[in-house]
C-alpha cells in the first residue's frame, strides 16, 4: 500500500514537473485571444490537436 | 503508470512515421454526414449500432442479460460527457495526439528531434502546438482528466492488493505500452479518438477499426493469460 501510494506521488509529481517545465518555455497565454469558452457556434476553427489529424 | 511514457514515446513516433506509412497507400476520408446529410447518417449510425448490439448478443450467448445497469449508466455518461467535449471544444474525445505531443516537446528540446526536418509535426498545426503550452491543447487538458479519474477510482477499488508485476511481466507491458501507442497512431487514433468519436461522427475509419481492434483483442487475450495477467 505504501508502495502504491508513493509510485502514485511520484506520477503526480513528475507530470507536475513536465507541465511546469513546459509552460515556463513556452509564450504565456494570450488571454485576450483565448479559444471561445463554447466552441460550437462561435465560428472558430478548433485549435486543438486529435488523433484523426491528417499527416497533411 | 510505468507504462504511460512508453505509450507516449509509441504515439510519438507513430506521427513520426506516419507519412512514411501512409505512403504505402491510403483512401481519402469517407464521412457519412458529408455524403449523406445529418439525418441519414444518424439513421445510418443507429442501424449499424442496433446491428452491432445484435451481433454482440449472438456471441455472448442467450446466457446473458440484456443490459447491466452499471454498464449502461457508464455507457451514457460516456455519451454524454463525449457531446459536452464536441459542443465545449469544437472537436471530438481524443486521447493519442496529447500524448504524443508531450513526447515531442521532450524529443524537440532535448534536441533529439527536429520538427521542422518532418512531414507531420511540420505542419502549421502541429508546429504551433509544439510552440505553445499544452494548457492550451484541449486533448492534453482531457487526457489529464483522464488521469486523474483512473487513479482516482484505482485509490478508490474494493480490491485487495495486486501482486506486484514480475520482470517479465514489467517487459511485456512496457513493449505493449509503446506498441499500442505507436499503433493507434497508425490507425488515426484509440478506442476514444477512433471508434467512439469516429462512430459518432460519421467517420468510416471509426467502423472499420471495430473489428480491427476486436481481432487483435483475441489475440491480445490470449497472450496475457500466457504471460500470467
Amino acid at each position: 500500500m505504501r508502495q502504491t501510494l508513493l509510485m502514485r506521488t511520484l506520477f503526480w509529481a513528475a507530470l507536475l514537473v513536465f507541465l511546469a517545465w513546459d509552460v515556463a518555455r513556452t509564450p504565456a497565454i494570450d488571454l485576450r485571444r483565448e479559444p471561445p469558452l463554447i466552441a460550437a457556434g462561435s465560428g472558430q476553427a478548433t485549435q486543438g490537436g486529435h488523433c484523426a489529424m491528417p499527416a497533411r | 503508470m510505468g507504462i504511460l511514457p512508453l505509450f507516449a514515446l509509441g504515439s510519438f513516433l507513430g506521427s513520426v512515421h506516419l507519412e512514411a506509412w501512409l505512403a504505402l497507400g491510403a483512401w481519402e476520408p469517407v464521412g457519412v454526414v458529408v455524403a449523406w446529410g445529418a439525418g441519414p447518417a444518424l439513421v445510418a449510425t443507429w442501424l449499424g449500432l442496433g446491428l452491432t448490439a445484435l451481433a454482440v448478443r449472438a456471441w455472448v450467448g442467450r446466457g446473458r442479460s440484456w443490459w447491466d445497469r452499471r454498464w449502461l449508466w457508464g455507457a451514457v455518461a460516456l455519451a454524454a460527457l463525449a457531446t459536452a467535449n464536441l459542443l465545449i471544444a469544437g472537436q471530438p474525445w481524443g486521447v493519442v495526439y496529447g500524448f504524443g505531443l508531450w513526447a515531442a516537446k521532450v524529443a524537440a528540446a532535448s534536441g533529439l528531434f527536429d520538427p521542422a526536418a518532418n512531414a507531420f509535426w511540420s505542419q502549421p498545426g502541429h508546429a504551433l502546438r509544439l510552440a505553445q503550452t499544452v494548457l492550451l491543447d484541449i486533448t492534453s487538458i482531457t487526457n489529464i482528466g483522464i488521469l486523474a479519474g483512473a487513479l482516482w477510482v484505482a485509490a478508490r477499488a474494493d480490491a485487495p492488493n495486486p501482486q506486484p508485476l514480475t520482470g517479465r511481466q514489467w517487459v511485456v507491458g512496457l513493449v505493449a505500452g509503446f506498441v499500442m501507442g505507436y499503433a493507434s497512431r497508425m490507425a488515426f487514433g484509440c478506442n476514444v479518438g477512433a471508434m467512439l468519436s469516429g462512430v459518432a461522427t460519421g467517420s468510416l475509419h471509426g467502423w472499420l477499426w471495430v473489428p480491427m481492434a476486436f481481432a487483435g483483442t483475441l489475440i491480445g487475450l490470449r497472450l496475457r493469460r500466457r504471460f500470467g495477467f
